[in-house]
């Protein structure tokens, strides 16, 4: 009972404690350069990928510009120079990219996602378009899918184990959304089996994640739904679905999500972003709940929630060992932020201190509105450079570019 | 003697018990609260509300309702990790109020820390059960961590105090789409948009779908306004707008009471947010487009008024103070904005497109042609444009030129209605019926394309190709 002059135990609180950004901001890691052509008014790159598409040895980029209906390819010429060349026109809002053999014929092709309007709609307009390559970079153009839901997002693997590629599609749609994979029947031509209506998807990984030896697919979906569900593949095709993460946030705004295996315990981990802004609202910006987090893959398809950090208007995840320390770190952009503050994180990234406690570090204020990043090592000194797409899809249209190049500074 | 002794004995217990009391409060503060954030860049009066409330809680007088008033304005300003830390430690020492889970709950969950905001949502309706928010929200919650029976539990404890709940009803119809149960999901789903029709369509329209029954898909998806989903009105968190500095946030708020229909509560909050930062283009806008959703054109007017006067080059502004005056049948007040605002923004695709209108409405055909050129060149993704150059040339009979500003403006928007009802039009009166019929047919597929103007077009083809 009463106990004067006697210590009062420590209150030990039994509810989870709350996550804590750590920040610093370092402007001077990296020099940026604007590559390909210059901007004729306001740019939407969708989407850009690193990748050696003819494959001699200097890495290239694709790019999706999203306005003007283009797919580019950003070809390295040596010494850091690139030349822009059109891959292919009237793409109907490409979103996003992917390279892979498609038909197997020892050149690579381009994957193309199309949503036909970026902004709100659900309308069935949808298409997902492959650009064959003829050995030497010449490419036609294959509709593969279209009359659907506008499609966010596609990759390539062979799903049923009969040895070609099959597709896995995403349809963001607006009201209604599908995921679905395509069983490759031969020559081009693919039969659709639907895994799941819902709208608002965002991103599909493909990846073994339980550990089986087949690959299964993840799907991220946004709107009210804020989920990330896991089909789990039998090997043949045959799928068992579950939501392994969601938000009852109907604001919670997904906006992307990657497969690294961020811990390096040799299981595939789920990284993704909410920052999306793409959306009926009066405007877009940053909200508080605006950030970065990883699933940690404990086996057998389960998974953990951890929270990185915060960044207002976060998108396109990439990890990447960024300072060589052997640890796995995530970069990221803000592409919604209140771009009146010249102040706010334009590029970031989020330092792994080995342990999966992550340091935020601002690497700059602009240029504003980046919507897509990707990381690699562009001119063979071993070090990574990112490359940047710039989507200004509100005011202010200032501050921006189209493509730029990261390099780290040699100095440091 | 005895008396008083008793009386003293229990006087010196309960202090000692008070005192005891006070003593752990200020060691639980003391050893779990997080320091203020940092004042730059704070609304002054958010800032020294944060530095006042951080005293009382720490020194006193009344710690524990210092310290619930500091974490509704962390909350409320989007200091969420104060906030939720300052929820643990009230949960801590305010057991008895069910406020305290509840919130901290919607903050994890919103997170997606599921497996825990389980539990606190359960403490939450330990302490009181009637609040029908706490059981929507754990029924979302068990079904994101499909467990789907808890789930159905849940929601299903809501609509037992209202059967009429859209929001129970919509979770229900989830539970049973997991269970491929299409016919129950159905029956949920139209009962929920029957108490609100904002609710459940577009699962309802996936389900007409599966079910083949296209027509009324067709319908609904007509009848659906585009991201119709509306939260759960949810008192527990909405009146934290009541202590929001954030203009942002307030404006935000004021958009989510707009949606769910009540447009008084959403000018009280657009208000509020222009008070908050007078300069807040988008606020002013919102509210005059709150007022027109009210039928009020006069205080419409004001507030775009007010809107451009902050921002002269701001063209939603002044697109919708012309509609505003068009809608008031002033067509010469409306010319002369649009005079204005094109010298204000003269690339804006809207105004351009308003200033070819007002021409086009004066038989100006050719002058209003460049305008149009104008809207396109601003905004190449745009059907819209491309409808008015082809309104523009039919009306001139350059028949040619009008086909190709259509195929372009359907090359643009696939399923633009408008450029879907004008083509087939045209290719009635052209006399190609195999073109007529294509285009008739995208129409009859397009849930945009009301069932009237169908049967309009339908009508045009009879008369013209089946007689």
């Amino acid at each position: 009972m009463f106990q004067p002059g006697c210590a009062i135990p420590e209150v030990v609180l039994d509810s989870p404690s709350p996550p804590i950004t750590r920040a610093e901001v370092d402007l001077d890691r990296y020099t940026r350069k604007a590559i390909g052509k210059k901007p004729e008014g306001v740019p939407w790159i969708a989407h850009v990928r690193a990748f050696d598409l003819n494959q001699d040895g200097l890495m290239d980029a694709i790019g999706c510009e999203a306005k003007h209906d283009e797919v580019i390819w950003l070809r390295q010429e040596g010494n850091g120079q690139f030349t822009e060349v059109l891959l292919a026109s009237n793409m109907q809002a490409p979103v996003h990219a992917e390279i892979s053999d498609l038909d197997e014929d020892g050149d690579l092709d381009v994957l193309v996602s199309c949503m036909n309007i970026v902004f709100p709609n659900n309308d069935k307009i949808g298409a997902l378009i492959a650009l064959e390559n003829d050995g030497g970079e010449n490419f036609t153009k294959r509709i593969l899918l279209e009359g659907v839901e506008r499609v966010n997002d596609a990759k390539a693997q062979d799903m049923d184990g009969d040895g070609d590629l099959d597709l896995i599609v995403g349809q963001f749609g607006y009201d209604q959304g599908e995921v679905r994979w395509m069983e490759n029947v031969g020559h081009w031509q693919y039969e659709s089996h639907s895994l799941l209506q819902l709208s608002g998807l965002i991103n599909v990984c493909v990846d073994d994640f339980n550990g089986d030896r087949h690959p299964d697919i993840a799907a991220q979906f946004s709107q009210q739904w804020e989920e990330i569900h896991l089909f789990e593949n039998d090997g043949k095709g045959n799928f068992t679905s579950k939501i392994i993460w969601g938000s009852t946030n109907h604001d919670f705004a997904s906006s992307g999500m990657t497969v690294a295996d961020l811990n390096q315990d040799g299981m595939p981990d789920i990284v993704f972003a909410n920052g999306d802004g793409f959306g009926p609202t009066l405007k877009p910006g940053p909200r508080p709940w605006h950030g970065l987090q990883w699933l940690k893959n404990t086996g057998d398809g389960n998974f953990n929630y951890n929270r990185i950090g915060d960044l207002a208007g976060a998108y396109s995840p990439v990890v990447r060992d960024i300072d060589q320390d052997g640890d796995q770190d995530v970069l990221s952009v803000s592409a919604f932020n209140d771009w009146g503050n010249s102040e706010s994180d334009s590029l970031v990234w989020f330092r792994n201190d080995e342990d999966q406690g992550f340091t935020k570090v601002t690497l700059a204020h602009e240029p504003i509105q980046l919507l897509t990043i990707d990381f690699a090592d562009f001119d063979g000194d071993g070090v990574g450079e990112i490359i940047s797409g710039c989507f200004p899809s509100a005011p202010p249209f200032e501050r921006i570019n189209r493509f730029a190049i990261w390099k780290e500074r040699t100095s440091r | 003697m005895l008396a008083v002794g008793v009386i003293l004995t229990a006087g010196i217990v309960t202090g000692g018990l008070y005192w005891n009391k006070q003593r752990r409060l200020a060691a639980t503060i003391q050893a779990h609260l997080l320091p203020p954030p940092s004042s730059k860049g704070l609304h002054p009066e958010l800032g020294n509300r944060i530095a006042e409330l951080n005293r009382r809680t720490t020194e006193g007088p009344n710690r524990v309702e210092s310290l619930a008033e500091l974490s509704s304005l962390y909350h409320a300003n989007g200091y969420l990790s104060r906030a939720w830390q300052n929820y643990r430690i009230l949960i801590e020492l305010d057991n008895n109020n069910p406020l305290w889970p509840y919130r901290l709950a919607t903050i994890v969950s919103n997170f997606g820390h599921l497996d825990d905001s389980v539990t606190l949502y359960r403490n939450a309706i330990k302490l009181n059960s009637e609040y029908t928010p706490t059981h929507i929200h754990l029924g979302d919650t068990l079904l994101k961590l499909n467990r789907y029976e808890q789930a159905q539990h849940a929601y299903q404890s809501a609509y037992d105090k209202d059967p009429s709940n859209p929001f129970a009803l919509f979770g229900l119809a989830r539970v049973a789409l997991t269970q491929d149960d299409t016919k129950i999901a159905q029956r949920l789903l139209e009962s929920a948009r029957r108490s609100n029709k904002r609710i459940g369509g577009d699962l309802l329209a996936d389900v007409y779908e599966t079910l083949g029954e296209t027509s009324k898909a067709r319908a609904l998806l007509h009848d659906v306004t585009w991201s119709s989903h509306v939260d759960i009105p949810d008192p527990w968190i909405d009146d934290l707008v009541s202590v929001c500095y954030d203009s942002f946030e307030v404006a935000m708020a004021g958009g989510k009471a707009g949606r769910r229909g009540n447009t008084t509560r959403a000018i009280e909050l657009l208000k509020k947010a222009i008070s908050l930062d007078p300069l807040d283009q988008n606020a002013h806008n919102h509210l005059a487009e709150t007022y027109v959703a009210q039928g009020n054109l006069n205080q419409a007017r004001l507030a775009y008024e007010a809107c451009i006067k902050v921002s002269p080059t701001f063209d939603r502004g002044w697109a919708g103070l012309i509609s505003v005056e068009l809608k008031s049948g002033n067509q010469s007040r409306a010319s002369q904005i649009i005079d204005q605002a094109i010298a204000k923004c003269p690339n804006s695709y809207v105004i351009n497109n308003y200033k070819g209108e007002d021409l086009i409405k004066k038989a100006l055909f050719r002058d209003a042609i460049p305008f149009f050129e104008t809207s396109v060149r601003a905004a190449p993704e745009k059907a819209v444009g491309y409808n008015y150059l082809a309104r523009a040339y039919l009306n001139l009979g350059e028949n040619g030129k009008a086909l190709k500003y259509l195929q372009r403006a359907l090359k643009t928007e696939p399923s633009n209605p408008l450029s879907i009802k004008l083509i087939t039009i045209f290719y009635v009166l052209a006399e190609d019926p195999a073109q007529a019929r294509a285009f008739l047919r995208k129409a009859v597929l397009s849930p945009r394309i009301s069932e009237e103007d169908i049967a309009q077009l339908q009508a045009m083809f009879d008369e013209k190709f089946k007689q």
